[in-house]
């Protein structure tokens, strides 16, 4: 049972007023917040420990190297990786998933296939199809259920022969869908492609062991579980690390450089050209320890009864229509509002301290070819946020929805 | 009663928006004056009409009449349809020169300025660059440039 106004207290933030009104951040797919103690992680650092990492021989490089490995090897516990040359720091689900399909190309041919899912955010979908474009391979995008579900039977047909890569996403951030990622997993392998897992959404949401999912690669950001900005993980697993070429180079992931020739260091240093956000991914480790001792399952659950609340209070309200009905639906939500513009109706709601989003959520397939609209509003939700905080949302939003509604 | 120039409405709209009050009241101000901008026809609403670098959709339509400015313009969203409402409200119907002469402070000098994004400013620069084009080029035709 989460204690959620303790767990308040370790994010200032949550008690400033916006606009003479108290804040209720409901805007956590786009970011989350960073607590006091993956705050003061930064702090100690460059108070105490900092220097750039695997170049020095003095002390302050050897424990700022420490410092940095440590959280590597966290990240690897994290997620239930064999081990920590499994975990590459990038800066964040985008700059990894981007990573995974540079460093895929060479095994692409005319005709061969990539798949991703109508769910996608553009971060899961533009590399793969410029992938497609640069390579010849085909690039398909597969449709929903109805609900809002990926259709697994278009998965399977899907799948030829020739299917190389499936990209999915384990939790949509427009929709809340959550994928059967296990199935889709088994799916993509049995075609013997390789899947990647876009972990951006799901990392609150449930215990990742990627090992037992079976990925052969898992992408996700620190800022959306309590992290800074500007760092993230790709999983790479074993089998397929030698199948990922590097595609940015330069200090750091180099063994020996002559005119001549280059060679590499092994992974992960193949993969992190130049200085590393070190600091960030310190932070990370640290928002991680934060995760485990609030307790993951707990958060998980209490953030899903949350998002079911909202989904009930907002059903309540008249001309507000909640987009897809999946089988589990974690961290969000979008809508739309009768005769109303996201932009008006976020941008007013903001005034009274609502944090909403609104436009086009990096989904614009999603919207336009599935749902046939340009912009949504979307709430999402975290674990410091309170049921007092929906009502109060959907209050606000009650109150505002006339105003805001044009030509009636 | 003599002839109103931009600058006087102008000063009367930021005056209604200091009434107002705080940012959600000078909100809903401008949502008001939204409600207040005839509609433009379907007809109107066509791609050429379009102003680049506008989030929301903007429709516009500036020329000069015989060194009369004409202006009306219609938005896909009511926050952007009070600017025009205002713009409209200040410059159609006005002598080109009282255009040129006219600095845009409805912005900086109310609640707007912290009430739009940079996206939403970037919008709005779009469209009253728009009117200056027009009545810069209205002015060098009439110098026989």
């Amino acid at each position: 049972m989460l204690e959620v106004e303790k767990i308040r207290r370790d994010f200032p933030i949550l008690s400033r007023e916006v606009w003479g009104h108290s804040l209720v951040y409901l805007d956590n797919a786009a970011t989350t917040q960073v607590p006091e103690s993956v705050l003061q992680t930064a702090l100690d650092h460059y108070r105490c420990n900092n220097a750039n990492v695997h170049r020095g021989i003095h002390r302050l490089s050897e424990l700022s190297t420490q410092s940095y490995e440590q959280a590597r090897q966290r990240m690897a516990g994290f997620i239930g990786a064999p081990d920590d040359r499994c975990i590459v720091f990038t800066r964040g689900t985008t700059d990894g998933i981007n990573m995974a399909a540079c460093g895929l190309e060479h095994l692409l041919k005319p005709g061969d296939r990539i798949i991703v899912s109508m769910l996608e955010h553009h971060s899961n979908m533009v590399p793969w199809q410029q992938c497609a474009r640069r390579t010849g391979a085909d690039f398909i995008a597969v449709g929903l259920t109805e609900e809002g579900d990926i259709d697994l039977r278009a998965l399977e047909e899907a799948l030829v022969p020739r299917t190389k890569v499936v990209a999915i996403s384990c939790c949509s951030n427009v929709l809340g869908t959550v994928t059967p990622i296990e199935r889709i997993v088994a799916m993509a392998h049995e075609a013997s492609a390789v899947c990647l897992l876009d972990g951006a959404q799901i990392m609150r949401h449930r215990l990742i062991d990627v090992q037992a999912i079976g990925c052969d690669f898992f992408a996700f950001s620190g800022h959306k579980m309590m992290g800074p900005t500007g760092i993230g993980v790709l999983y790479a697993a074993p089998p397929v690390q030698n199948l990922l070429d590097p595609c940015v180079f330069g200090g750091e992931m180099v063994d020996r450089v002559s005119l001549r020739e280059t060679t590499f260091e092994a992974a992960p240093l193949r993969y992190e050209a130049g200085t590393p956000n070190y600091v960030g991914a310190i932070m990370l480790g640290a928002a991680a320890d934060y995760l485990e001792s609030v307790g993951r399952a707990d958060i998980a659950a209490y953030e899903d009864e949350l998002i079911a609340y909202a989904e009930t209070r907002l059903k309540g309200i008249c001309g507000l229509h909640i987009l897809g009905n999946p089988q589990h639906r974690s961290g969000c939500l979008s809508f739309t509002v009768d005769h109303v513009h996201p932009f008006d109706l976020c941008a007013l709601a903001d005034k009274l301290g609502i944090a909403l989003r609104s436009g086009t959520n990096c989904a614009q397939p999603l919207l336009e070819d599935v749902y046939g609209i340009p912009y949504v509003s979307r709430l999402s939700v975290a674990f410091y946020n309170t049921f007092d905080e929906i009502d109060r949302a959907a209050d606000v939003l009650e109150q505002v929805i006339p105003l805001v509604c044009q030509g009636f | 009663m003599g002839m109103r120039f931009p600058w006087d409405i102008q000063n009367d709209i930021i005056a209604g928006f200091e009434e107002a009050g705080d940012a959600f009241n000078q909100f809903t101000y401008l949502l008001q004056l939204a409600s207040e901008l005839p509609e433009l026809p379907d007809s109107f609403k066509k791609d050429e009409a379009l102003v680049p670098g506008c989030q929301s959709q903007v429709w516009l339509y500036v020329t000069d009449d015989n060194g009369i400015m004409r202006m009306q313009g219609d938005s896909d969203t009511l926050m952007v349809r009070g600017v025009i409402r205002i713009l409209a409200s200040m410059f159609d119907s006005q002598p080109i020169d009282a255009v040129l002469k006219t600095r845009i402070e409805f912005i900086d000098d109310t609640e707007l300025a912290s009430i739009f994004d940079s996206k939403r400013k970037a919008g709005v620069a779009s469209i009253v660059e728009m009117i200056g084009t027009v009545a810069a080029r209205a002015v060098r035709v009439d110098a026989g440039c």
